[in-house]
């Protein structure tokens, strides 16, 4: 098998949720001497991106997008070994802290975001729900993260996004940036609480932390 | 939340100012049953409704412990009725006969929450036969609460159903695991009017809207604000099943201001009440923090345009 029509049946297992089956072909994916980085942008990343497009088109619904999801989690799972070295971490696009804030109990949104930013080459550190503050403070120093992402739905528990880059402020941890993510965040909220940018969906998100990231290695 | 002498101020007071979307008293316990009937822990704090903490059903063997809820022994349904009773008690004379149960959690959203959205989701596609043991059990578990309520009501005239993760799936996904057990439960107490609700924007796909009439759907309520009310509308109307929804709660009803408000509601009477079947009203559930000023504009707004001839 070459090494394009790998990268495509990689893709294709995203596409359609073949979760068992995408660890072999990562797996014969790094037998062919494909790189962590090839497989994830021109495989795993291509089908997540595809994934994407077809739900914001209505062509794919909530089951289809968390199925791919799974089938990403499932390919990640294959390679973690590989990326938890120096040298594989490195092809990574860096490192994200991503949680709902402090009082939040939603998942589903963030958890959209983590998927694809996940399938879009970026080590990506869920601490799941009602994340508090200095949480978020402490993972993104320990993980030397680049990018901090907080979600959250409900307008009660917004502002607690304020007091994740008021934390992080007041640890110096200048350097991080951070993204917010949920349907009812605001461009004037963003800018009133000092965040580096905000995105109403996931897609958007995921386009964003790349700008955001800037060029590898340097995580 | 816990409170009932809390909950029947709470609702009195909106009465009074004249907030109250529904016009009677409810049982206010939120999405607590039947999930916290099942064992699922339950988060209380001051700003939010109760919410479900974490899923319980991890794996498939979970499915053995869940016990559908026995409403004459189980902690939070006998709670809920004990509330009920002392509303129906406390509450002023003319209201009494107003006092019912909070719409019933269907079968989706309390699948949902037991297993966690996410994972939910997608067992519907990769595990199709684990979430439709888990969906049975949460059917069955809604129908033994429906026919409680029923009975502690003397009938009930209207059977309130909302799945809010139901309206985020594939048409061929409801027609599997979301329409059979959503009729099911209604089907339960015929003769009644049906009123339903979901979150999803994707309710509105081709045939889904349609496939209410087959439920016995009257009435749709609070649907996301990305729904389409004219398309929503054209369609609905031959099957006549009416409406309730319209205005978005955060980008509208909770930023106004009130101008904006006002604007906004003369366009959704302008569109949807020509003919009938339209209340107007919130699409999902209301912001906390929306000003009082906000809702007294919408109540301007259904005075001033909502009378018939409606003028378009």
């Amino acid at each position: 098998m070459s090494t394009q029509a790998i990268l495509d049946a990689l893709r294709d297992s995203i596409v359609n949720f073949d979760v068992e089956g995408v660890k072999g072909k990562v797996e014969k994916a790094l037998k062919l001497g494909l790189q962590p980085v090839e497989i994830i942008e021109k495989g795993i990343g291509r089908g997540m991106l595809e994934v994407g497009q077809r739900y914001e088109s209505g062509k794919y619904f909530l089951p289809e997008l968390m199925s791919a999801a799974a089938t990403t989690k499932s390919a990640m799972e294959v390679m973690e070994p590989i990326l938890r070295r120096p040298e594989g971490k490195a092809t990574l696009l860096g490192t994200i802290v991503i949680g709902t804030v402090e009082g939040d109990l939603h998942d589903i949104g963030k958890n959209i975001a983590a998927a694809l930013l996940m399938g879009a080459g970026f080590d990506v550190n869920d601490l799941g729900i009602d994340v508090a503050a200095e949480r978020f403070v402490q993972e993104a120093k320990a993980r030397n993260a680049k990018i901090v992402a907080m979600s959250a739905l409900l307008t009660t528990t917004i502002p607690n996004m304020g007091k994740v880059t008021a934390a992080l402020k007041g640890a110096r941890l200048t350097g991080v940036k951070v993204l917010l993510g949920g349907h009812h965040v605001t461009r004037e909220f963003s800018e009133q609480i000092g965040a580096d940018a905000y995105a109403n969906d996931a897609m958007t998100g995921v386009e964003l932390a790349r700008g955001l990231a800037g060029p590898k290695h340097s995580s | 939340m816990k409170d009932p002498k809390t909950m029947l101020e709470v609702q009195l007071r909106n009465l009074r100012e004249g907030l109250s979307w529904g016009g009677g008293l409810f049982v206010d316990w939120g999405i607590l049953i039947p999930p916290s009937a099942f064992g699922a822990p339950v988060r209380y704090d001051d700003k939010h409704m109760p919410w479900i903490e974490k899923p319980i059903v991890k794996e498939p063997k979970d499915l053995e412990k869940l016990e559908v809820p026995d409403p004459d022994r189980c902690e939070p349904m006998q709670k809920a009725i004990e509330c009920y009773f002392y509303l129906k008690e406390h509450a002023p004379e003319d209201l009494r006969e107003s006092v019912e149960f909070f719409p019933l959690l269907g079968p989706i959203d309390t699948s949902a929450l037991l297993r966690g959205t996410s994972d939910f989701m997608s067992d519907l596609l990769l595990h199709p036969e684990f979430a439709r043991k888990l969906i049975e059990i949460a059917t069955e578990a809604n129908i033994v609460w429906l026919r409680k309520i029923n009975e502690i009501a003397g009938g009930l005239s209207v059977v309130k159903l909302g799945d809010d993760y139901a309206g985020y799936v594939s048409k061929k996904v409801w027609q599997e695991f979301v329409f059979p057990y959503e009729k099911t439960i209604y089907d339960t107490i015929p003769d009644t009017i049906r009123w339903f609700h979901t979150d999803g924007p994707r309710v509105q796909q081709e045939g889904v809207l349609e496939s209410l009439a087959e439920m016995g759907v009257d009435l749709l309520y609070g649907l996301h604000p990305e729904v389409n009310l004219e398309g929503a509308k054209r369609r609905l109307q031959p099957l006549n099943i009416a409406m309730a929804f319209g205005i978005p709660p955060v980008d509208i009803l909770l930023r106004g201001p009130v101008n904006m408000i006002d604007e906004w509601c003369k366009k959704c009477i302008q569109v949807a009440a020509p003919g009938g079947n339209y209340a107007l009203g919130p699409s999902g559930g209301d912001a906390p923090g929306t000003p009082i000023e906000h809702y007294l504009a919408v109540i301007t707004a259904a005075e001033k345009y909502g009378k018939y001839p409606i003028k378009t």
